[in-house]
């Protein structure tokens, strides 16, 4: 075989190689895969130092998230709800004359709490309206007030407080990204 | 360390082979199948050749070959060309079909045009080439029967199967060489014969009277008494015709013989008739003690190839003529496998291209799942504290976030009261936060109160912390009594309540 036709096989064979390198299976399926589970591998190493950081924590730890379980609880707890608030209401003087929670708010797109509103309206001293005001800022519940009206009816005064409650229903905060409505 | 030698001796289709350890004989063998191919390949069956092991050294004699002397120069031996052109102008023959070898007796004198002595040999080729065929993929040198005899002065009688020869060697060089026109003992075997076919039977009946006194077999003994006496006529005619030519014979009168024929008791006979002594060659039999007598004359050709394989290289070798058609054979096989090696080279590096790539991203995925797993094995144990740390966060969140734009309504209440007039009598206050920016209305009684007041009591409202602005929506004074409606806004700027951090 002369020298001339081992260099035309040579390159007749890379030639081919060449031409049906492209018909081989992509790898692209592969790669994807691979880089997906190297983000996984991330993610599972961020939630390690995140667990272990709770675990260090220890009993701390737990404690504020039953305080914000109480804050923040799962469902409505309405029954809970109103008896917090009577039960400060009538530390302060005062006497809880009308009132009751309005239906869901509507949520936003996205959001991952509930909101529910609730009107109270309370009667008494008007000494008992500085603390009425504090006790509700310092409830165990978390309560965000919209608007207040005090009215001077004689020897008394009536509160009308609108507020709102919230709640964080279960399977809705994991891996979420929290948005309010 | 001892080297181990093999002579060989070819005489016509008959294989003699010696071995010797330095130049000790050790063992002899002699095998003839009627063919010389044949009977070479069942010689050599059980020769062990490694790569440092020498050559084997072959005789040839064969009814065609030629000896001769001649001069040699240097500048004949430059080349091998050179050499061989030499051997083919010195030597009668055809050079188609004849092959040619030769050496220098001294090649170390061979200096500029110095005339050194030296022999030419020829053999014919196809003799050649069924030798060098025989011996197959084994390394070994033919060279020319007489050559071999060098260093052994005297007159040489070869009795062989195929020829009879007639060797004058003095001073350690070939003189004169020549073939009997009687034949070798086959030419007694063709005369028995006759009619009959059974050679073999012709030739045990030769052997026997060759070493038989006084054989019952008269018909083979007396035509084998009447060959050597021919043959003892024909030497003395020779030997004549040298001495005529001014040949120096040393030891004259003396007769060396070798070969099958030279034991025979018919052959002392003869030459003692014709007045010469059959004599021994004492150096060559001392060194083949370990051969059995009866076959030492035989050995000498075998033995003396073998102790002296190497010398006079590499002239004095007949080349394979098959050694052109070997060669192209080799090439072809080279490139064959380099074809084949080359073409497996781009298959592999056309394989590496293309599947290191795929190896190397199966490689990483497949790291990758370990390393997946690795983690996800240490991550188990902790996955319940992380879903209540998870928990944890997403209700910090929320109460961070609700809490963000609320107000502190209970210091708003209590700086308001602080900051009403102590005439004034509040009526009715009221709130709203919206988008951080808290709105309060205030409706309230001033009496005997007058303008002045209410502007005090605005700048009052305005300096309360986190006032933006406080201005009157109406003062009227009705039948000497005075109410006001006043707005301030706050920014809001913190909440009401203790952030509860994560």
């Amino acid at each position: 075989m002369s020298g001339m036709r081992k260099i035309l096989w040579l390159l007749a064979f890379i030639v081919t190689g060449v031409l049906l390198y492209p018909s081989l299976p992509s790898l692209d399926p592969i790669i994807s895969k691979t880089s997906s589970l190297e983000v996984q591998i991330r993610d599972t190493e961020i939630k390690i130092v995140q667990a272990r950081d709770a675990q260090a924590e220890g009993q701390e730890f737990l404690a504020r998230l039953e305080t914000l379980r109480g804050r923040i609880p799962s469902d409505p707890d309405l029954e809970g709800l109103v008896n917090e608030l009577s039960r400060r209401i009538t530390a302060t003087g005062m006497r809880w004359t009308d009132g009751a929670p309005s239906a869901l708010e509507q949520q936003a797109e996205g959001a991952v709490f509930r909101t529910w509103q609730i009107s109270l309206t309370v009667a008494g001293p008007e000494s008992g309206v500085f603390p009425l005001l504090e006790s509700i800022a310092t409830a165990d519940r978390t309560l965000t007030v919209d608007s207040v009206s005090v009215r001077t009816e004689g020897d008394k005064v009536v509160v009308a407080i609108n507020a709102r409650f919230y709640a964080l229903l279960p399977g809705e905060y994991n891996d979420s990204q929290y948005q309010g409505s | 360390m001892p080297e181990k030698y093999v002579g060989i001796c070819i005489d016509g289709s008959r294989a003699t082979m010696v071995n010797t350890i330095d130049s000790l004989a050790t063992s002899y063998a002699t095998v003839d199948l009627g063919d010389v191919g044949e009977s070479v390949k069942v010689l050599i069956k059980n020769v062990k050749q490694r790569k440092k092991s020498p050559p084997i050294r072959i005789v040839v004699s064969a009814p065609t070959s030629m000896v001769k002397s001649m001069d040699v120069t240097a500048k004949a031996t430059a080349s091998y060309d050179d050499f061989q052109e030499l051997l083919y102008t010195a030597l009668p023959v055809d050079r188609d079909t004849t092959s040619v070898a030769g050496m220098v007796y001294n090649p170390e004198d061979m200096v500029g045009d110095k005339v050194c002595p030296g022999a030419a040999a020829s053999l014919a080729t196809s003799v050649l080439s069924e030798v060098y065929n025989a011996m197959g993929s084994l390394r070994c040198e033919v060279v020319s029967m007489p050559l071999v005899f060098a260093a052994h002065n005297g007159v040489w009688l070869g009795i062989q199967q195929g020829i009879a020869s007639l060797s004058l060697l003095t001073n350690g060089r070939i003189v004169a060489y020549r073939q009997l026109r009687l034949g070798g003992l086959s030419s007694v075997v063709s005369h028995l014969l006759g009619s009959a076919t059974n050679v073999k039977a012709i030739q045990t009946r030769v052997e026997q009277a060759l070493v038989t006194v006084n054989s019952t077999d008269t018909q083979a003994s007396t035509e084998v008494g009447r060959y050597m006496r021919m043959l003892t006529t024909e030497i003395s005619q020779t030997i004549d015709f040298w001495r005529r030519q001014g040949e120096v014979i040393e030891n004259d009168g003396m007769i060396l013989a070798y070969g099958p024929g030279a034991i025979s008791p018919l052959l002392d006979d003869a030459l003692h008739e014709a007045g010469f002594v059959r004599a021994l060659c004492s150096a060559i039999d001392r060194q083949l003690v370990n051969v059995a007598s009866a076959q030492r004359l035989d050995s000498y050709p075998a033995f003396l190839a073998a102790v002296s394989v190497g010398k006079n290289m590499p002239y004095v070798s007949f080349l394979n003529p098959n050694y052109q058609a070997l060669k192209r054979a080799q090439r072809r096989k080279l490139k064959i496998v380099s074809t084949i090696a080359g073409t497996l080279a781009v298959l592999v590096s056309l394989g590496l291209f293309v599947v290191k790539p795929i190896v190397d991203v199966k490689r990483k995925e497949s790291a990758t799942k370990t390393s997946l797993a690795d983690v996800e094995g240490r991550f188990a144990p902790l996955q319940d504290m992380y879903l209540l740390s998870e928990e944890s966060l997403a209700r910090a969140t929320v109460n961070d976030e609700v809490l963000a734009d609320q107000p502190n309504w209970a210091a708003i209440y209590q700086q308001l009261m602080l900051s009403t007039p102590p005439t004034a009598t509040i009526v009715q206050i009221t709130a709203t936060s919206s988008e951080g920016v808290v709105i309060v209305n205030i409706a309230a009684a001033l009496p005997g109160g007058r303008y002045e007041d209410m502007s005090a009591w605005l700048t009052r409202l305005s300096e309360i912390s986190g006032a933006t602005s406080a201005w009157t929506r109406g003062f009227n004074e009705r039948q000497g009594k005075v109410t006001v409606d006043l707005t301030v806004n706050f920014a809001v700027s913190q909440p009401a309540t203790d952030e509860v951090s994560r």
